[in-house]
């Protein structure tokens, strides 16, 4: 039967017709598995969405410098700053859990410094540092590590009388000087303040002045002139 | 060749081949066309860039200032922040793009009335939720979640 298929011409073609059609259904299989195999189908999470959330509360941490340095600048004592910080980061830790990323947020008290330096002293500054560790443990996104915090608002003036005298204002933040520009300068007694939209603060000083400003995040520095 | 036309098992076997290469043609064009059907649309990416520029309105004061005015109930500072808002969020959407937000404030787990954009809207199944926090009012500590909703128009 074989021998007369093969010599038969008709029998060559339908043989070569058969391999062909075998060649093809390989080849169709092969595809249909490919599209069943598909990665798009059930897509591995976004870990940029996960890596946002955890940045978003590195921010909220970093807000938390911010109020420290506001309470201590009118008032609040170093023992009240770390009883804020300590009964204040579980929010962030909390934020985390509910996006997927249960976390443990310790807050090191040993590493808390926070202060200021005396008014007569120019420049005058207030200062505030902490380390905090993130341990996140979840299947999508493992993470360890310590954040230092550390952030010091200074309040500088170019000479300590005569006339056009500057003022500036800038902070410190984890060694990145930024000048302030939104500041508001007082002085006592009033003399009249320009500000020059770049940090510096133009005006005329005469000794006995005291120059104050409200910073941003409703922080105080004073130096009396 | 000729014999093969006139010989009726010749005629009928060149009809069997043609209806053979036939369906095979139509099968791998139908596999082509169920390929490209299944082929995944590409998605822009609204979390990243939201998240961006949410950020960069936290940044630059906006989010402050907005939850600051929604808590001395000051209505020109409540609306001239939700337009600022509204046109930095809009101008990352394509142009079929639509948003939701709502500001929740974390303490109190109340969502905050006046805060909402766009509460008129409805909000679509294939919506995709995105949160932003922030914790300090001006020197306070007031924390609140800014949750955002965006989706395609028609989609």
């Amino acid at each position: 039967m074989k021998i007369t298929m093969l010599k038969n011409k008709k029998g060559q073609v339908f043989l070569l017709l058969a391999i062909v059609i075998l060649i093809y259904l390989i080849l169709i299989s092969t595809t249909v598995y490919r599209i069943t195999q598909s990665p798009y189908i059930d897509p591995a999470p976004n870990q940029n969405q996960l890596l946002n959330y955890l940045d978003n509360s590195v921010s909220n941490l970093q807000e938390i410098v911010e109020i420290s340095l506001s309470k201590y600048s009118m008032g609040d004592s170093s023992n009240d700053i770390q009883s804020f910080i300590q009964a204040n980061i579980g929010h962030v830790e909390a934020y985390l859990d509910n996006h997927n990323l249960p976390a443990t947020l310790s807050f090191v008290t040993g590493s808390l410094i926070v202060g200021n330096t005396s008014t007569l002293v120019n420049p005058t500054y207030i200062y505030c540092s902490f380390n905090i560790s993130i341990h996140i443990n979840s299947p999508d996104l493992y993470y360890e590590g310590v954040y230092s915090f550390d952030t010091t608002y200074y309040l500088e003036i170019s000479n300590t009388a005569g006339t056009s005298n500057y003022v500036y204002l800038y902070k410190i933040q984890n060694g990145i000087q930024t000048m302030i520009n939104d500041g508001i300068i007082n002085v006592i007694p009033s003399t009249t303040v320009s500000n020059l939209g770049d940090g510096r603060y133009l005006l005329d000083l005469v000794g006995g002045q005291t120059v104050s400003a409200t910073l941003p995040h409703n922080i105080h520095l004073w130096l009396e002139v | 060749m000729k014999a093969l036309f006139r010989n009726k098992k010749g005629q009928l076997f060149i009809i069997e081949a043609f209806i053979a290469v036939s369906v095979m043609i139509i099968m791998v064009t139908a596999l082509y066309e169920v390929q490209i059907a299944t082929q995944p649309t590409s998605e822009p990416n609204f979390h990243e860039n939201i998240y961006s520029t949410m950020k960069a309105l936290d940044n630059n004061g906006v989010l402050d200032d907005f939850v600051y005015a929604l808590k001395i109930d000051s209505v020109v500072d409540i609306n001239n922040n939700k337009v600022i808002i509204q046109l930095a969020l809009y101008n990352i959407l394509p142009d079929n793009g639509e948003f939701r937000l709502h500001c929740e404030n974390v303490t109190s787990s109340v969502i905050i009335t006046n805060s909402w954009i766009n509460q008129h809207l409805s909000l679509s199944t294939e919506a995709i939720g995105i949160d932003y926090m922030i914790t300090e009012i001006m020197g306070e500590y007031d924390p609140c979640i800014f949750h955002i909703h965006v989706w395609l128009k028609g989609v």
